[in-house]
């Protein structure tokens, strides 16, 4: 029962972050219908930024981790007017090949800054761990349920009683029509991109003291959370939530005990088959009953 | 041991593309450009077979990036290896003739720029080439074969051993195979901790099976097999769930790469799971790095062919060591060390081959020990390995202790 509980732990942990990391990458689709091959390199950005922030600066973790969100929000709002505005109205794929040059950009750069060598990040509740019916869950597991749980409440807040949320959902819904009314398309969309890489450094941030810091940390995070935002058929924030909990949930509970040695490939063969039954994603009717 | 995060299949893909390549236009370009081809530096080209003593400089080709260069670019192996260039200078050289080398920055991910790099150090005609370091070293087998320069590999590769496939007999390493680092782990495990139950976490890299083969081979020999055994992918950043799989083992031998090592050692710590969780060079750079917690440093025993560590090491240790210090500001590591000593390897067979000529210098490689590294004595195995020897170290205190030490009969025979 314990190793049950433990992996239901590991399990609700790993769907914070995909949460976290799809919340960007359906932000910014709404706002720009991009889908940004970088979000994966952001979200190791953020990591990397944290650990110079607090162990080659000395800031002290809180701050530091406020500081590495302000920065990454300024690279998001760098790289649109880098990679997305001067491609806005060239054809979707060459957008989506600007922001995965991007990617590769991000990654060799924080290579020559940062060297191969794998780095610790320190966590801000330390490396202590609660016993919760016999099963050890890390603080910092908690930590990031916890917080992630926290922005899920603010971004349904900003989505559903601010301007901004309004804005985005009328674009999301009718591009021109948003347009023909008065938004302000190209300001929301450098928004979305500022606050999209936000998101993945937070969710880098949250989950590189878990383990270590490299390169690699966000590509494959990135790779699940896409498969999270199509099984929610890229739509609302509780589709989003269900089913990146069912994702870590299958990879960590059914991967036990079903196809140990294939458990990371079993969030996508559950995409795969929803794209099969529910090609517009489980959470479609959802998405089209708020818009 | 720290590895090249670099997928086997887009290196071997690449090298297929590249090789084809280079093939198609080695002969044009190789007479264009300084008059050397790729073989030039082959037998006999500037070395002479004559009994008279070469005074000429020992002439070395190192085969890697540093810092800057990529975001892949390892600096231990540079630096290791000047330490080496500059200790043989400053005695008068070996047998009178100075060492002198030349780096090319070959990548450790791009097949093309590799095979161009190794070309363009062809062209330099050194004695022996060194590296480069990781899977890539494979895609220059048939270019080993073809100059029959000596190749010495920095860090292992269980693919390129000789009689392997992507083996070649000018190719050699300056360490122990991961199969010996294998071996060693499962005599620790059942001669000193009197394991019954086994569990095996490993990477599905392919570099990683000749030890797991040799982990299970070892089991079998000894009539014991696995209880449970996982594998962890390389980039995984949560293994709850293998390390839940160990509950109830003796013993835990941890075959991966070093950041899943590190994880693996943490979260069996964190259920509770105290057992000793036996890794090979992969815990040391977890350790440097600050990735294990200390709940979990009790448990972890590392092996590695190079005994760098604490106070009982070989003079020769202590003086690389201490050199590494004072170049660096940093504590060695293995891959620094190993660098090192196939400098020094290098140059001895040359000059004791008295000639360039790839066959007589891998005949030295072949049949002499060689003395006086800081990994200690060299001489190569059947898998022209130049060392069978593991140092097993506990990282109870922090810092790696010496608790065995295994001689790989296999490496012996």
């Amino acid at each position: 029962m314990s190793e049950f509980l433990g992996l239901c732990a590991s399990g609700i942990a790993l769907a914070a972050v995909l949460t976290l990391v799809a919340l960007g990458l359906v932000l910014l689709y709404k706002a720009t219908n991009v889908v940004s091959f970088a979000q994966g390199d952001l979200m190791t950005a953020g990591a990397y930024v944290a650990f110079w922030l607090t162990a080659q600066e000395h800031i002290a973790i809180v701050p530091a981790y406020l500081l590495t969100l302000l920065i990454l929000f300024a690279v998001g709002v760098a790289m649109e007017r880098i990679a997305y505005a001067p491609l806005r109205r060239a054809s979707p794929i060459a957008v989506v090949l600007g922001t995965l040059g991007v990617a590769l950009a991000i990654r060799s750069a924080l290579g020559i800054w940062q060297g191969t060598t794998p780095k610790n990040l320190s966590s801000p509740v330390g490396d202590g761990s609660v016993n919760i019916f016999g099963a050890a869950v890390t603080d910092q597991r908690l930590l990031v349920i916890g917080v992630t749980a926290v922005i899920v409440l603010v971004l349904g807040y900003v989505f559903n009683s601010t301007r901004y949320g309004r804005q985005l959902r009328a674009l999301a819904a009718d591009r021109e029509a948003a347009q023909l009314m008065g938004i302000r398309v190209n300001g929301l969309a450098t928004i979305a991109f500022g606050a999209s890489a936000a998101l993945a450094a937070l969710a880098g941030v949250l989950v590189a003291p878990l383990g270590a810091i490299d390169l690699n940390l966000g590509f494959n995070m990135m790779i699940t959370a896409f498969a999270v935002a199509v099984l929610a058929g890229f739509g609302s924030i509780g589709g989003i939530v269900v089913s990146a909990i069912l994702v870590g949930l299958v990879q960590q509970v059914l991967g036990n005990y079903v196809l140990q040695d294939y458990s990371d490939v079993l969030p996508f063969g559950l995409m795969l088959i929803v794209i099969i039954i529910r090609p517009r994603g489980l959470f479609t009717a959802m998405q089209g009953s708020r818009v | 041991m720290r590895k090249l995060r670099v997928s086997r299949g887009l290196a071997i893909g690449a090298a297929v593309v590249a090789t084809a390549a280079l093939a198609a236009g080695c002969g044009s370009s190789s007479s264009s450009s300084d008059g050397s081809s790729g073989s030039s530096g082959s037998s006999g080209s500037s070395g002479s077979s004559s009994a008279a003593k070469s005074t000429d400089p020992i002439n070395l080709a190192f085969l890697w990036e540093i810092k800057g260069e990529s975001s892949y670019a390892i600096q231990d192996f540079q630096e290791g290896a000047e330490i080496a260039v500059d200790q043989l200078n400053a005695a008068g050289g070996v047998d009178g003739r100075r060492v002198e080398y030349t780096r090319y920055p070959a990548s450790p991910t791009d097949a093309s720029q590799t095979l161009t790099q190794y070309l363009k150090a062809m062209s330099g005609k050194p004695s022996v080439t060194l590296g480069p370091p990781g899977p890539i070293q494979e895609v220059l087998t048939k270019q080993i074969d073809r100059t029959q320069v000596v190749n010495m590999g920095v860090s292992p590769d269980p693919p390129s051993e000789f009689g392997q496939k992507f083996g070649s007999k000018y190719r050699f390493f300056a360490g122990a195979s991961l199969a010996t680092q294998g071996r060693a782990a499962v005599w620790y495990a059942l001669d000193r901790v009197h394991a019954r139950k086994i569990g095996l976490i490993y990477s599905p890299d392919p570099s990683d099976a000749g030890a797991v083969t040799a982990i299970k081979a070892a089991l079998a020999d000894r009539g014991v097999s696995l209880a449970v055994e996982r594998s962890v992918s390389n980039d995984a950043t949560d293994v709850t769930k293998e390390a839940l799989a160990m509950k109830g083992m003796d013993a835990v031998l941890v075959f991966t790469y070093e950041n899943q090592a590190a994880l693996a050692a943490n979260q069996m710590a964190q259920q509770g799971i105290d057992v000793p969780t036996i890794g090979y060079t992969n815990f040391y750079p977890s350790l440097s790095d600050g990735l294990i917690k200390r709940d979990a440093l009790p448990n972890i025993i590392g092996g590695t062919s190079c005994n760098l560590y604490g106070d009982d090491i070989t003079p020769e240790a202590r003086a690389f060591v201490e050199r590494y210090k004072a170049a660096t500001g940093d504590e060695p590591t293995f891959q620094a060390a190993n660098a090192h000593d196939s400098v020094m390897i290098a140059a001895q067979a040359t000059a004791d081959a008295n000639s360039n000529d790839g066959n007589a210098v891998a005949e030295q490689f072949k049949t002499k020990t060689f003395t006086g590294g800081a990994c200690g004595d060299h001489k190569s195995t059947p898998a022209q390995q130049m060392s069978s020897k593991i140092y097993l170290h506990s990282f109870r205190t922090g810092s790696p202790t010496l608790v065995g030490e295994y001689e790989d009969p296999a490496g012996t025979q």
